[in-house]
């Protein structure tokens, strides 16, 4: 994996080691200038052992889930390209061949002599160490004994000398063979077709060519290879192949003399060899081009082109390791801010605990910074080494979790092999350590903050006092200019290294800097940095990095502005109130400027805590304040879109807007329930009465006609929210029943009383506990939701198209009516309603696209229906261009008219998942789109013939409808026999009558024409295993973000552990009152139940209506999602029942040690 | 229905002996060191005495206090509570019969920060299964009792050493125990505000009729008891009968 976001992985690797080095010189420099403080810090490390192991653990988990994200991109980017170089062995480069009489779909066969011609031409033939002519065409076989079929095995022919160069073909034994070495009627078997015919040396195989069978002898079986039968389709696909001579294949497919691939490799082993990849593409373009050449390829009348087939194959791998570390970060984002969290935390009880140490500290002469300092120190070192085994726990997580998991979920489609890179776990350990530093420094300053008296008699600060303004410190101002000037001039920096860097080749970057020097001088460089700040914005916005450094520069100015105003004095509520403000708003304008949604939000979310501080300076209760703001900031994320989106119009939003929406609606429920609590201890209190207990319940059911209300008031229909109002009626009904027993169980009234006591006590702990919880859980409904609703909806009749069997026919057996020949073989027919054909995606030839008014061209599939398909069309159209009173009528349109086209809804998609290996981005129409207003122009071209056509897009098929059908540029037979040759309907779709047994039918199909290679298969069968696969995918990745709650559990253990040393005077004084070893540990129990329960609670109250919100944004509904809206209550339940359950066990310990604490010599404790 | 109802003391069914320890070794172990606590201690308490216990610091006054309200074991001898042998019960049994007939006042006061005043003072009586409401009322005359109905719902941070020092003794008393145990309980409070304290645990011995054993360091406050104890090197070396204690 080379990059990540789009940024060089080493230039990652480079930043976040020097930002480790100046956080290890911050520290350094506290041990050179204090080493009494530094002694102080660090002395708690060796004398507390069993703290020191919570710590660390505490302190690992973030990196722990950044090192499980890197390994698991290494890995699977690994396990691709491994099974990518095996397969293509020491082939880099394959010329294709194009020929207008050859069908579309399979690979023109040429006269091998072409190869001569080009090994002859070639400019500088030691780039080169091996030729591979080869012939490589599908067949249908079936074995003799066993009496399997299958329809298209790889026939390969190759001759003796071309498999010498690589010292033989590799068997499974562990030999090498040679073509020479097969008697007449002998083949060797690849190790696909041994599995899937059950062959072996000396078993019988038929394979039919020509409509003719032959039957040959396996003399030995061989590993999967390009060279065994194992073709395109991706490495994933596992194909069967048998290999002969090449002369026997030739005249097995009456192709003399000919070939159909020729594979080229390149001076080197087999992974060395495509660093040469392009040089080699030049050499044999230019040779191509040679008039020796050219002039045997014109005498057939073919056209060639040079592929960089490894070069493509592995960059492939790379993209699919670089979008899984991608996607595992995204989804352990949610966990390292629980990490974060967690860190926060800890620093925060250690204080608490060292309380009146640091106040005796602090009135004996130690400065506030002083203390910092000794809190970093102590901090930096439980980092270094929490970091260093969250790396070493990441890699094993991935290792267990993610390659197991994925094993278990791909099979045998692909070998995964565990690695992971030194750089990968640099950079796990740099970004988890600078994390962890940086949580660190900012807890220690917070807790530094302590008023003296109060930390010496141990009394809580006191909070509701004003805080004053403080003495100005005019070195703190100083420095906060300093980081305003620093952080423009690095942005500006930013911005040079980045444009510097576009450039293509080192020395063109060098020649560019040495010209600036030389126009401006040494001096008049400085001038150059003025002018290209000036220009800054502008500069942004030509780069497009408008919006990336429109928040670094935000983010800049927001932290020197907090300084500054430190800096003179000003109180804490007054810094952040104003600054909060300014930072929304400004927000807000650059999001709405970059048109981006994340923006928007991020300002509109801090504004109502910015207004709840300054209303807090000004002497508001804190209850009143963060509890308003924390409910404004509830409704802000959870109302419909069509409530919210009439402020700002549409604006464009990503993977970020889930961890922001998760982060803000943590960050509010947590503040409101923090500060709430003591109601909510209502369903419980000695004190409580009857009608009380109620409360609960009648909220949950107030807000579930709140949302009905507003569902309905937006368009949603009752049937659509009936899954949401279910759960909210049985969340109330559960609260009642809680409630109620509350007045029965009165023998654990002191258990009660005590477990709510601590928790309400200390509403900060209690507020970051609820919120790892509720992040973790909310990430983890909301993934579900998604998923389960997606499932839902791409197992409709629109994801079938409409169609119920697929018959794939054989490009070698070509079988121009189907419906015929199946009447002729014995199938009933009279159960298929309709039937159509398309030229299939698999073997669809990627012509070059291009928007009208563009310059640039991408490639993408070109396709096209025959007329039966335009008749029966029932395939969905999520926009269509006026004047089409149907989707039928475009399709049958398409059929007849040579100027328009029909497209799929994935060339509207943009971002970081849409691009792939066919990045055309058709322009003109918007993926929210139903009508066509103007159909766009797209040049269509061939780039080896150079044919092209116009056509006008006037429909794109539903996102719903499934790849096989719904992906491709769709042309007229006409425009398609223009640019490509006469279409191959190879792939037919069959709508059966109701009441049929598809999968049976399928099956029957296949077996009459097996010995036609025809494969049938039932769509939604295919579908549903296809979805099997994706389902395992996501439960992995649902795993993943699983262990987000081992942070929360981790959190409340942590607490559960530090609270046993803390409160052990209390425990005595509960012992000598009364409480009996067992209502102290129930005691712990409950507590962590309480908080437990509070965050998964709004974790999941917060992640279904998010998500039903999502799930009726007109992004998601313009593509005819017909689903109604459900939500995965078991999966749910599980994940909440598993996380409360771990919750309750890692508190078992620690309440059983507080239940075993010695009275006498807790009551002596202080 | 919890004990603490129960009839007023003395009771002529209570054995003579409120409190009974015959011949009490108490031996602490620490790093390979053996420190003697008690070293054979017989010592008796009749029904609604005042007894103090004095001595030198680390004599073993507040380790006996700790053996014999049953918060910490002894190694040999017999405890004996109102006629019951303490080694004879298990951990619950002990603790549930301090919750029943015994109250405590410390040093340092040991109120939970985390609840209000009624709040600490109505826990011994949740814990013998007493209803919520009821609970609440008797700790709130408690509060009365000793002049604190004021400040019932304020958190012990809120109040001064001397209301924590009352708050606490409310606490000890809610349960009409038949033995309250007070280890210095004025010893963190200034000489008027232990005086105010002192005066409170005399009239509530007075009126509930409560034994009492106090651990102290303060001549003024054994002058007070009916009777002094003093300890030395783990053991009683004298006892005697105060004048002033008889008259109070």
């Amino acid at each position: 994996m080379n990059s990540l976001f789009g940024i060089p992985m080493n230039m990652i690797a480079l930043v976040l080691a020097a930002t480790l080095a100046v956080c290890l010189l911050a520290v350094a420099w506290i041990y050179l200038r204090e080493r009494v403080l530094f002694a102080i810090g660090v002395r708690n490390i060796p004398r507390r052992r069993a703290q020191t192991v919570l710590i660390i653990i505490g302190l690992m988990l973030s990196t722990l889930i950044i090192s499980a994200a890197f390994t698991t991109g290494d890995t699977l980017n690994y396990s691709v390209t491994k099974a990518t170089y095996d397969i293509l062995g020491p082939i880099d480069e394959t010329i294709q061949v194009k020929s207008p009489s050859a069908a579309a779909n399979r690979l023109p066969f040429f006269p091998a002599s072409v190869a001569d011609a080009l090994k002859t031409n070639v400019s500088d033939p030691s780039l080169f160490d091996g030729w591979y002519p080869f012939i490589l065409t599908p067949v249908p076989g079936r074995a003799v004994e066993s009496q399997l079929t299958k329809p298209d095995i790889g026939l390969v022919g190759i001759d003796s000398p071309t498999v010498a160069q690589m010292g033989g073909l590799p068997g499974v034994d562990g030999r090498r063979y040679s073509p020479s070495a097969l008697g007449p009627d002998e083949v060797y078997v690849n190790a696909h077709a041994a599995d899937a015919l059950n062959l072996g040396p000396g078993a019988h195989l038929t394979i039919v060519t020509r409509g003719q069978p032959h039957t040959f002898t396996v003399r030995a079986v061989l590993e999967n290879e390009l060279l065994t039968g194992q073709r395109g389709g991706g490495p994933n696909v596992p194909q069967s192949g048998i290999v002969m001579p090449l002369d026997r294949a030739q005249s097995l497919l009456g192709e003399t003399g000919k070939i159909n691939v020729l594979g080229i490799s390149n001076r080197g082993n087999d992974r060395a060899g495509v660093t040469l990849s392009d040089q080699a593409k030049t050499v044999l373009s230019r040779a191509l081009d040679t008039p020796a050449v050219q002039q045997v390829l014109r005498a057939s009348n073919l056209s060639a082109s040079v592929e960089t087939t490894k070069q493509q194959a592995v960059h492939t791998a790379e993209l699919l390791g670089s979008i899984f570390t991608t996607l595992f970060l995204v989804i352990g984002l949610f966990s390292i801010a629980s990490g974060i969290m967690l860190i926060f935390l800890i620093f925060v009880m250690l204080a608490s605990e060292r309380k009146v140490e640091m106040g005796i500290s602090r009135a004996v002469g130690m400065r506030r910074g002083q203390l910092t300092q000794t809190y970093i120190a102590e901090g930096m070192l439980y980092d270094l080494g929490a970091a260093l085994v969250g790396v070493a726990l990441g890699v094993g997580v991935a290792f267990g979790l993610v390659v197991l998991g994925t094993r278990i979920v791909v099979g045998g489609r692909l070998p995964i092999v565990a690695h992971v890179t030194l750089r990968s776990l640099l950079v796990s350990y740099c970004l988890g350590a600078v994390l962890t530093f940086i949580t660190v420094a900012v807890s220690a300053g917070r807790v530094s903050q302590l008023n003296i008296v109060a930390a010496i008699r141990d009394l809580p600060d006191g909070g509701a006092i004003r805080e004053p303004f403080r003495r100005r410190r005019w070195g703190d101002v100083g420095l906060g200019v300093l980081l305003l000037v620093s952080g423009i001039v690095g942005v500006a920096a930013l911005v040079i290294t980045f444009a510097l860097l576009a450039l293509p080749q080192r020395s063109l970057r060098w020649r560019v800097v040495a010209a600036l020097r030389e126009t401006f001088g040494r001096r008049k460089l400085l001038t150059l940095a003025v002018l290209v700040l000036g220009g800054l914005d502008t500069l942004s916005m030509a780069l497009g990095w408008a919006l990336l450094l429109n928040l670094v520069m935000i983010v800049a100015i927001v932290i020197a502005a907090f300084v500054i105003l430190r800096g003179l004095g000003v109180p804490w509520l007054l810094v952040l109130g104003p600054v909060g403000l300014l930072g929304g708003g400004a927000m807000i304008l650059a999001g709405i400027r970059a048109q981006q949604l994340f923006p928007v939000m991020a300002g509109l979310t801090l504004i109502p805590f910015s207004l709840a501080f300054l209303a807090r300076w000004l002497g508001a209760s804190s209850r009143l304040g963060y509890s308003i703001a924390g409910a404004v900031v509830l409704v802000l994320w959870l109302l419909p879109e069509k409530v919210t989106g009439g402020l700002f119009g549409h604006l464009s939003s990503n993977l970020e807007m889930f961890f922001l929406s998760g982060l803000a609606i943590t960050v509010a429920s947590a503040l409101v329930i923090a500060f709430n609590a003591d109601r909510l201890a209502l369903l419980f209190g000695p004190g409580t009465k009857t009608w009380q207990r109620f409360l609960p319940a009648v909220l949950l059911g107030m807000l579930a006609a709140a949302l009905l209300g507003v569902g309905l008031g937006a368009g949603s229909q009752v049937g659509d929210m009936r899954q949401l109002l279910i759960g909210f009626g049985v969340l109330s009904a559960v609260a009642a029943v809680i409630s109620l027993a509350g007045t029965a169980l009165g023998r654990f009234t002191p258990a009660i009383k005590m477990a709510m006591a601590y928790p309400l006590a200390s509403r900060f702990r209690t507020g970051m506990i609820v919120a790892m919880f509720t992040l973790i859980v909310f990430s983890l409904v909301v993934m579900n939701t998604i998923n389960l609703n997606f499932g839902r909806a791409f197992l409709t009749t629109t994801a079938t198209g409409g169609w119920d069997v697929a018959v794939t026919l054989n490009p070698n057996n070509p079988m121009p009516d189907l419906l015929a020949k199946l009447g002729q073989v014995g199938v009933d027919t009279s159960a298929i309603a309709a039937s159509g054909g398309v030229t299939p995606l698999r073997s669809a030839s990627p012509l070059k696209l291009q928007n009208a008014g563009q310059s640039t061209s991408h490639d993408y599939p070109v396709r096209t229906i025959d007329a039966a398909y335009a008749r029966n069309a029932q395939t969905k159209l999520q926009a269509r261009a006026a004047g089409y009173p149907s989707d039928q009528a475009a399709w049958e349109a398409l059929a007849a008219d040579p100027g328009v086209a029909v497209i799929d809804a994935q060339s509207l998609q943009s971002g970081p998942f849409a691009a792939g290996e066919f990045n055309f981005r058709l322009a003109g129409i918007k993926p929210t789109d139903t009508v066509i207003g103007h159909p766009p122009e797209v040049l269509v071209r061939d780039p080896i013939t150079g044919r092209s056509a116009a056509v006008r897009v006037i429909g794109v098929i539903s996102q719903e409808v499934f790849f096989d059908v719904g992906f491709g540029l769709y042309v007229s037979p006409q425009t398609y026999q223009q640019l490509v040759g006469p279409p191959a309907y190879l792939q037919q779709y069959l709508r059966t009558k109701p009441g049929t047994n598809n999968t049976a039918f399928a099956k029957q199909i296949e077996a009459a024409l097996s010995d036609q290679g025809v494969q049938a298969q039932s769509v939604i069968g295919t579908l549903r295993e296809q979805q099997s696969l994706s389902r395992g995918f996501n439960a992995i990745f649902a795993a993943f973000a699983a262990l987000g709650l081992v942070v929360g559990v981790a959190g409340l253990s942590v607490i559960a552990f530090r609270s046993v040393i803390e409160r052990r005077q209390h425990i005595g004084v509960l012992r000598a009152v009364g409480y009996t070893r067992r209502v102290i540990a129930l005691t712990y129990l409950m507590e962590s139940s309480f908080v437990a329960i509070l965050g998964i609670l709004a974790g999941i109250v917060g992640g279904v209506v998010l998500t039903f919100n999502l799930w009726h944004s007109s992004a998601l509904q313009s593509q005819d999602l017909h689903v109604a809206f459900a939500v995965p209550w078991a999966s749910i339940a599980l994940y909440a029942g598993l996380g409360y359950l771990f919750s309750l066990l890692f508190t078992l310990i620690p309440a059983r040690n507080a239940s075993r604490v010695p009275v006498a010599e807790a009551l002596r404790y202080e | 229905m919890p004990e603490t109802s129960g009839a007023p003391r003395p009771d002529p069914s209570l054995p003579v002996n409120a409190i009974e320890a015959l011949d009490v070794v108490k031996t602490y172990h620490s790093d390979g060191s053996q420190v003697h606590a008690l070293r054979g201690i017989t010592f008796r308490v009749a029904p609604g005495e005042i007894v103090a216990v004095m001595g030198p610091s680390g004599c073993g006054k507040t380790t006996l206090l700790n053996c014999l309200s049953g918060l910490d074991r002894i190694d040999s001898g017999v405890i004996r509570i109102g006629g019951t042998d303490l080694s004879s019960l298990d951990d619950d049994a002990r603790t549930r019969h301090r919750a029943r007939r015994m109250g405590f006042v410390f040093q340092l006061f040991n109120l939970l920060p985390v609840l209000s005043a009624v709040e600490n003072a109505e826990l011994p009586l949740l814990v013998t299964g007493m209803k919520a409401a009821e609970a609440r009322r008797r700790a709130l005359d408690a509060l009365a009792r000793v002049g604190l109905e004021d400040a019932a719902p304020r958190r012990p941070a809120q109040l001064s050493g001397g209301e924590r020092q009352r708050v606490a003794v409310a606490r000890a008393l809610v349960n009409q125990p038949d033995i309250v145990w007070a280890d210095e309980p004025t010893g963190n409070l200034d000489s008027q505000t232990a005086a105010e304290v002192m005066n409170l645990i005399v009239a509530l011995n007075r009126s509930e009729k409560a034994t009492f054993v106090v651990v102290t360091h303060d001549p003024g406050i054994g002058a007070r008891c009916d009777r002094i104890v003093h300890m030395r090197d783990g053991q009683i070396v004298e006892e005697e009968t105060p004048v002033a204690g008889t008259a109070r």
